[in-house]
């Protein structure tokens, strides 16, 4: 159980307070409503290389780090489609340097123009080495694309193309900062050794006089049910062929995410998992393997993934990760792997909740997308998963003409 | 009234932070168990350290493969039995074969530790090292080395090492595919028997800690035969010669750059100073790496300065990737700042603030029992103790920058460096 209290500013932010007596640190979680689903399809990206310019100093603090680095603190962010999240910790004596800095920064930037040229080369290099200098780098830019067809999920944080970076201006930045970063599209979290007036009062302080802003109707469409197989087939130079197949599911706020979530784990968490015993092990169809949900705020994906072993063809492949979806819809689940799965994952909240951190970025995102109590029925709900709620999910939703599938080959030498 | 931003809240000088201890005790055959209670804590963590490793074979990816199936069953189980086992009491169960030690890790809820732990005790004992679950291991290994292999940051490290190591050295072998396939049941068997079996030293014991746990220990861990043997055994290293190394990634658009030289032991006197000067350099986000070749130029994502020091050997690393066009001119200015730490003394400013950022650092270490457990245990299994901690603590806070110049000048000698490229372009530095 996480204790916290919510408190909400005259101008819209939204402040959830968590008192842990256990650390001599203090974690400060600034959750703004805003990801690469809200981007202009011809300007993708910009969300994440506005996270970068967050950090070339606001209009009174000309350096974010370096006084945060002085009072011993350390800090770090990051973008996906949905959110942009901005976190800190430090010690829990000098919690209010860390609200000075992050107020700052949400009531004005700098914009300064060498921060904008130096981030945009930045990035164009983190794009680079997370996505073309590494084999199988670009799969995600090739798969979401083929997964989406209208909704904003079709491009990847980092953007579609480099060109996009290259090309962000000044005034794009400031419409974006003055649109997304108010106080009403932001959830801050304090958690530490700490009560809850003086956290009030010291939270009003810094950020009680930032103008609240008005929060723009999302205008993001709706990705159409799909109704046929949908195929892609690139050649790399790459070792292994490799094997992607996704399934559009539901959302993180829908009933029914706990029940995917197991399944993925049933099928393809850890060295007991379906998958891994029958095609790693047993078969030896893949060098590894696995299957997640994707996690979206938005109708997500259940993705299938794996390295396929020298002398298997990937249509081979295919069949075998099809067999395990047929023995799903075929068979209720039995109780016991079942459970396996549903204690793995309440050890698994014990261990992240041990972290002031975690906690406080945790409550925010709950609140972002439910509100801050979820954090405390999760597990409830991850409980009362069953069988054959699990059955009817793939019956329903993991057929052919459901499927998105790629085909990663490597590059016959 | 309106605030003013301009201003710094005051702030609290942490240069005096608490260290919270461990306790230890002394199991019937000697074996160590340092313990850091949690009572607020609902789970435990357990680490079984073996004084064995990559240090312990000539024979490449044998320790890794040992540590591997070692989880794999026992003569009890299947290796699907024992990891659908352990799952379903929600555990984490890993091996770790590091240079020196081999580390058996186990998260567990604490209701459910005595199940857990006799499951872990019949693999120490009685592990199964089947040949089937040995062949698909190593093949799997031997495809995720061929991937490695194509990536700029993998070969510029592993040349890096060599040059460090000499290629003999466990450490400086680049390791082949083909090596995966020479290893069979007998080696795993003899290597587990004569090295691994014999070597518990010590254990470390986080979180909820109830006294049914330390009856446990008693009863199962004082069982096993303790090592006695010197915590090095490893091959001594023989640096090479060359200082530049080029590969070539002929479709590569970063070059992946390694600069650094051999360095001293983890037990040297220097270290604690060098660890203050290293940070500075290249450690944290405001270092001067960062802040020139990232944040002044452009040229990379990322760029960091460290050591990796071992009881007989260790070495000095400067790592990252950088635009192809610009490979050249991120080598000139990683030399001008090793230089600049040669020439010039560091500002006071700047020291007070890496001071107080490391500080920051060892609070955030040692937040939690589990966090304490991974510092304890890191100082512990070298043989350090509360001491060593006091002696970095103090390195810290009172190197002088005159202290540090000094160093500069001894160890990081900008000619001294061996520099590896890998990527598309051979920038034939030096």
């Amino acid at each position: 159980m996480i204790d916290y209290q919510k408190f909400t500013l005259s101008n819209g932010l939204r402040l959830l307070f968590h008192e842990d007596k256990n650390t001599p640190l203090a974690a400060i979680n600034i959750l703004y409503d805003v990801g690469a689903r809200d981007e202009d399809p011809s300007k993708t990206g910009f969300a994440h290389l506005f996270e970068h310019l967050m950090f070339g100093g606001s209009k009174n603090i000309p350096s974010f780090d370096e006084p945060l680095q002085r009072v011993g603190g350390e800090n770090n962010a990051y973008t996906n489609n949905d959110h942009t999240n901005y976190y800190l910790t430090l010690p829990v004596e000098n919690l209010e340097t860390g609200l000075w800095l992050e107020s700052d920064r949400m009531n004005e930037l700098a914009f300064t123009t060498k921060s904008l040229e130096v981030q945009r080369q930045v990035v164009m290099e983190e794009f680079k080495q997370r996505y073309l200098n590494q084999p199988y780098g670009d799969t995600w830019l090739q798969f979401r694309p083929l997964s989406y067809k209208v909704h904003p999920y079709r491009w990847a944080t980092i953007g579609m193309e480099l060109s996009h970076i290259a090309n962000a201006t000044m005034d794009d930045v400031k419409d974006f900062f003055y649109r997304y970063y108010r106080p009403s599209n932001a959830v801050i979290c304090v958690a530490g050794n700490l009560e809850a007036n003086k956290v009030v009062d010291l939270v009003n302080k810094w950020f009680g006089d930032i103008p609240g802003g008005t929060m723009i109707p999302k205008n993001i469409p709706v990705e159409p049910e799909q109704t046929e197989r949908r195929f892609l087939e690139i050649t790399r130079n790459v070792p292994d062929d490799m094997l992607y197949m996704g399934f559009h599911i539901c959302g993180k706020n829908d009933d029914n995410i706990h029940a995917w979530d197991l399944m993925s784990d049933v099928l393809g968490r850890g060295s007991s998992s379906r998958l891994y015993h029958d095609l790693v092990k047993e078969k030896e169809i893949f060098s590894q393997v696995g299957c997640y949900i994707t996690g979206d705020h938005h109708p997500g994906m259940l993705v299938f993934s794996g390295k396929i072993r020298p002398g298997i063809s990937l249509e081979e492949a295919e069949k075998h990760l099809w067999n395990h979806v047929e023995t799903i819809k075929a068979q209720v689940m039995d109780e016991s792997e079942l459970a396996k799965v549903k204690n793995k994952t309440e050890s698994g909240m014990v261990f992240s909740w041990m972290n002031v951190l975690s906690k406080a970025t945790g409550l925010c995102i709950n609140e972002l997308y439910h509100d801050a109590g979820e954090i405390n029925r999760t597990l409830g709900k991850y409980q009362a998963v069953n069988g054959p709620q699990l059955q009817q999910l793939a019956q329903r939703f993991l057929n052919p003409h459901q499927a998105c599938v790629l085909y990663y080959r490597a590059q016959q030498k | 009234m309106s605030i003013d931003r301009t201003i710094q809240p005051p702030a609290v000088d942490i240069s005096s932070p608490i260290i919270p201890f461990y306790e230890t005790i002394l199991l019937a055959n000697g074996l160590p168990v340092h313990t850091i209670s949690d009572e607020t804590a609902e789970a435990v963590k357990v680490s079984l350290f073996f004084n064995a490793g990559l240090k312990s074979t000539a024979m490449p990816f044998l320790a890794s493969t040992a540590a591997s199936v070692w989880q794999q069953g026992t003569a009890k189980y299947s290796s699907l039995a024992f990891s659908t086992a352990i799952d379903s009491y929600g555990a984490y169960l890993s091996v770790t074969p590091a240079y020196e030690f081999t580390e058996i890790t186990i998260h567990t809820l604490a209701k459910y530790f005595i199940p857990v732990m006799d499951l872990v005790m019949e693999m120490i004992l009685q592990p199964a090292f089947r040949e089937s679950d040995i062949q698909v291991d190593t093949k799997n290994r031997k495809q995720r080395l061929i991937t490695e292999l194509k990536k700029t940051s993998f070969t510029a490290m592993s040349n890096f090492n060599k040059l460090c190591y000499g290629g003999l050295h466990p450490l400086g072998y680049t390791a082949n595919p083909a090596d995966a396939e020479n290893i069979h049941r007998l080696h795993v068997l003899d290597f587990y028997e004569k090295k691994l079996a014999n070597a518990i030293f010590s254990v470390m014991i986080s979180g909820k800690i109830g006294s049914n746990m330390v009856h446990w220990m008693e009863l199962n861990l004082a069982k096993l035969p303790l090592d006695h043997t010197a915590k090095v055994e490893g091959p001594p290293s023989s640096p090479e010669g060359a200082n530049y190394l080029f590969n070539l990634h002929p479709e590569a658009n970063q070059s992946s750059l390694v600069m650094g030289k051999s360095l001293f032991s983890r037990l040297h006197p220097d270290f604690p100073k060098m660890r203050l000067l290293i940070t500075l350099f290249g450690g944290y986000f405001g270092s001067r790496l960062m802040t020139n070749i990232r944040e002044e130029k452009g040229y990379t994502y990322g760029i960091s300065a460290y050591m990796n020091l071992y009881l007989n050997c260790g070495q000095f690393v400067i790592r990252t990737d950088v635009g192809t066009e610009v490979s050249a001119m991120a080598v000139k200015e990683i030399r001008h700042e090793l230089q600049r730490l040669l020439d010039e003394e560091i500002p006071k400013q700047e020291l007070d603030l890496v001071r107080n950022y490391m500080l920051g650092t060892y609070l955030r270490s040692m937040d939690g029992a589990l966090a304490q457990s991974e510092i304890w245990s890191r100082l512990l299994n070298y043989g350090l103790g509360p001491e060593a901690l006091e002696a970095n603590l103090d390195a810290v806070r009172f190197t002088t920058a005159k202290d540090l110049q000094a160093l500069a000048q001894e160890y990081l000698l900008p000619d001294s460096m061996n520099l590896v490229v890998s990527g598309s372009l051979d920038i034939g530095c030096f």
